[in-house]
């Protein structure tokens, strides 16, 4: 419980401090931050208006708190530059980046564990030099060098899945939901796999020296149980670290991904913010971005007692 | 502070094209519809030969979003605007396939005997969609909150103001009214403007409901949710995504046999910005129709037979140097100007860029626009000249350092480079800035300190009138003033011929003054023109009815992309089989 109160805090330090730097950042870099936040193109008298509003000539703390104040009752602000409220755009745009990281993890999964799982088990073998070059030629490859192979052969050559993708969600029409995310959600999971399967593999490789293996080997449990059940859960601690810092990585990806298949997404939309400093929706993406990559981390960390019982009896003990 | 109310306009991402275009470019861009492309197998067939299936949905995608509010007077309308605005909004006029103007809202638009005053009579019978009527209040109405728009206003410069800043306008009856000019908005000194109705085929002309306008200033609308008379009313938005509008089943129009307009039922507008992505939407069937200006894009399009190629080539814009001749340094310098244009071989440049597939600028004025000419007299490519010039005013003034921005797109970059590379062989130093293009639109108006040259597309049009307040001296408002004359340019040569332009009625003489205004950007080297922009409408086979939209007095079609490059008529789009 302290453990987890001490996590908290440290959260609640990693976000405060992260979404000021941003803010302090966006004013920094901005002439007239009133004007950008405006939409750059209006008159004086409504530049003037923003400036009141959002108090912008007041110390930046002053500032921080009034936008901290808003984040509280969950006032986002307005995108003058979008004519929208941060809010909506927010229920526009979370879903798509949303499933596009899901399901960009969980095709990184799928493909990622089986193939550690073997390439450990037959270590050295045909496979697990096959398996070796392709990662590592994946691990190369930008996603926008995924994306347009992918476009290019699946969506435009083969028409199987389109390019130009629309945001369906999962409840209304999941089949259409597979075929408009399949793509983007690809371009992110077959890096993921990559660098799962590598480390996997290494861990696992590890594990499998082990003297609890060996004495389950002696007792005569099947390779299949030994390898699925005691081996992976010993070696899942990288591969979970490894998806929790990916969540960062994973947003700055989805920015390719969305872009290329022209998905409505969060990833997209800071891009767009960041170039026309539009100041309050790079802060409220940014501070949302830090809410998920550290609330991600905080369940890791806690996730860990949970799946290795050497920590959470070391902890104890602690 | 409302927000939905009082929202300021975004920069957006709208090309440098975008303000252009809705301000002034009346008629321009014109569509040689279903013209062959590279091959016959491109050719449209003829309409005439299908009969339109009414019903169905298209799905179009455009490079740009403006994320407009979407009121007439607020939004900064590129092509990709005035495309989606026309599907629910009707204007008072549009240009015709003869390059005329015909009424549309407007039955009737006549002029007094000299240009200054015009009597418009608005068509009986037609109603926005809240059921509001259109008649000649609202769209006096309009033509007050729009003529009023921030980038609208110096477009309108002309046009005689009362006290309170609203136009003067005449009601005459429930339907008519008339409309006056006046120097720099002084009604006591007309001004003779035979062209201006063409300005009511733009951004000025879209007509809303008034109902609707008044809730939005009153935030009990939305700003985004626009009602008008037009083809289509508006579904939903979700901006940088997409627009979906269903057809309008009390719409107005007929076709010649009677059929009633729009024949879709549905059209889904899609904002993909990528160029390459937009032609893989295409070919991967994703999307019905398409609109680039990416030569790279248009080059392989246009020589796969699957597509139909709708050329508009005609009247577009220029892609060009666009100087800061307010801002002190060299490129105040008429030679050092004429220099940096010499050591530019257009040729290469294009090949380098656009795949060779754009025509070198000879001027100002695109193919087909008045004054066009082949050459206004402007540098040649001579390096070992320019290399003189350069030492020669560097002798006396010191080292030329030029700031080149640009937008951050590859092609662009690809652009800058070699100006950098051309000018350095002629002993120019220059630093090239990529800023997103909003920003870079945002620091022309403004003549930020940072804006010394810009890569630039903008000027479509057909007369010259419509380039006025682009480079009229009256507009080269001092930074940080904002000014649509982004170049600061205060010529007074160039000032006299563009006010006679305006004012003359015989088309040969003013294609004198506009050709007389091309070789001064020649001979001064006021901008340095590279290319002139070539756009295309691709679409599947089965999407008929480009080019095909009927005026409403029945003597001819409504030109797409007239002003607007890209644009097409939404009305008689159908898709066959």
């Amino acid at each position: 419980m302290r453990y987890a109160l001490q996590r908290l805090g440290q959260f609640i330090l990693v976000f405060l401090v992260v979404t000021f730097l941003v803010m302090v950042i966006t004013r920094i870099g901005s002439k007239d931050p009133a004007r950008d936040l405006a939409g750059g193109l209006v008159a004086q008298e409504q530049v003037d208006e923003v400036r009141e509003l959002y108090r912008l000539d007041e110390p930046f703390v002053v500032q921080y708190g009034n936008w901290i104040k808003n984040l509280v009752t969950l006032d986002f602000g307005y995108s003058y530059a979008q004519n929208q409220s941060v809010n909506d755009m927010m229920k526009q745009r979370l879903l798509p980046s949303f499933f596009i990281g899901i399901w960009a993890i969980f095709i990184g999964l799928l493909l990622a564990v089986p193939t550690a799982i073997y390439s450990a088990y037959r270590r050295d073998g045909a496979f697990d030099k096959t398996m070796s070059t392709t990662s590592f030629a994946f691990l190369s490859m930008p996603p926008i060098v995924i994306a347009v192979l992918l476009s290019f052969f699946i969506g435009v050559k083969l028409r199987w899945f389109p390019v130009d993708s629309n945001y369906v969600a999962l409840w209304d029409n999941p089949w259409q939901h597979f075929r408009n995310f399949i793509l983007p959600s690809f371009t992110l999971g077959l890096g993921l796999s990559a660098v799962w399967t590598r480390l996997l593999r290494a861990d696992l490789i590890n594990t499998l020296q082990s003297d609890f293996i060996m004495l389950a080997r002696a007792k005569g449990m099947s390779p299949r149980r030994i390898l699925w059940v005691h081996a992976l859960r010993a070696s899942a601690l990288s591969l979970i670290t490894s998806i929790a810092i990916q969540m960062g990585g994973l947003i700055g990806g989805a920015v390719v991904a969305e872009q290329f298949f022209a998905m409505p997404g969060i990833g997209d939309r800071l891009v767009f913010a960041i170039q026309q400093n539009d100041l309050l929706v790079v802060q409220a993406i940014t501070a949302l971005l830090a809410i998920v990559v550290v609330a991600v981390n905080l369940l890791v960390d806690l996730f860990y007692a949970v799946i290795d019982p050497r920590i959470r009896h070391a902890r104890a003990i602690k | 502070m409302r927000h939905r109310t009082k929202r300021a306009r975004a920069a957006s991402t709208v090309g440098a094209v975008i303000i252009a275009f809705s301000l002034i470019a009346t008629a321009c861009g014109g569509s040689d519809s279903s013209d062959s492309g590279g091959s016959s197998d491109t050719t449209a067939a003829p309409v005439e030969d299908v009969t339109p299936v009414p019903g169905g949905t298209l799905i179009i995608a455009g490079e740009a979003e403006v994320s407009n509010p979407w009121t007439p007077a607020a939004i900064q309308c590129d092509s990709y605007c005035q495309l989606r605005a026309r599907a629910f909004y009707d204007p008072i006029a549009v240009v015709g396939e003869d390059r005329e103007v015909h009424g549309w809202l407007a039955e009737s638009i006549t002029a007094n005997a000299d240009s200054t005053v015009f009597t418009i009579k608005v068509r009986p019978g037609i109603s926005f969609t809240d059921g509001t009527p259109v008649d000649a209040a609202a769209v006096m109405y309009n033509l007050n909150a729009t003529s009023g728009g921030l980038l609208i206003k110096p477009a309108t410069k002309d046009l005689a103001r009362n006290e309170d800043g609203t136009l003067v306008m005449e009601s005459i009856d429930d339907m008519t009214f008339t409309l006056a000019t006046g120097k720099g908005g002084d009604a006591a000194s007309p001004v003779a403007w035979p062209t201006f109705p063409y300005f009511l085929t733009t951004q000025l002309g879209l007509v809303a409901s008034p109902k609707w306008l008044e809730d939005v200033k009153a935030g009990t609308a939305k700003p985004d949710q626009p009602i008008g008379s037009g083809p289509f009313t508006f579904v939903s938005y979700a901006p940088g995504d997409k627009m979906v509008v269903k057809k309008n089943p009390a719409y107005w129009m007929k076709d010649k046999d009677g059929v009633q307009l729009p024949y879709l039922d549905q059209i889904e507008f899609r904002v993909i910005t990528d160029s390459k992505v937009r032609q893989s939407a295409l070919e991967s069937g994703d999307v019905d129709l398409i609109a680039t200006s990416d030569s790279n894009a248009i080059k392989p399009l246009s020589e796969n037979s699957s597509f139909v190629w709708t050329k508009q080539e005609e009247y577009g814009e220029v892609n060009y140097l666009l100087i800061n001749l307010a801002k002190k340094g060299p490129l105040q310098d008429r030679n050092v100007r004429c220099a940096l244009g010499m050591a530019v071989d257009k040729v290469a440049l294009i090949d380098a860029t656009g795949a060779g597939f754009l025509a070198p600028a000879g001027g100002m004025m695109s193919p087909g626009q008045e004054g066009y000419l082949e050459d206004n007299g402007g540098p040649q490519f001579d390096v070992e000249t320019a290399k003189q010039m350069i030492t020669d005013y560097e002798s006396a003034n010191g080292d030329v350092k030029v700031i080149y921005s640009t937008t951050t797109s590859a092609t662009n970059l690809l652009t800058a480079q070699y100006l950098q590379t051309a000018w350095s062989a002629i002993g120019v130093d220059t630093e090239v800035v990529q800023i997103e293009q909003s920003k870079l639109i945002s620091n022309a108006l403004t003549g930020a300190d940072d804006f010394e040259a810009f890569g630039w597309r903008n000027h479509a049009g057909i007369f010259v009138d419509q380039q006025n307040f682009w480079w009229n001296g009256n507009g080269a408002n001092p930074p940080p003033q904002l000014a649509l004359n982004f170049g600061r340019l205060s010529d007074p040569v160039i000032d006299d011929l563009l006010a006679k332009a305006r004012s003359e009625a015989d088309p040969e003489i003013r294609r004198g003054y506009a050709e007389d205004i091309n070789r001064q950007f020649g001979k001064e080297c006021w901008t340095l023109p590279n290319s002139y922009t070539k756009w295309a409408v691709f679409s599947k086979p089965e999407v008929k009815g480009i080019g095909r939209t009927p005026t409403p007095d029945g003597t001819s079609t409504a030109r797409d992309g007239a002003g607007f490059p890209g644009q097409v008529y939404t009305h008689a789009l159908f898709k066959a089989g």
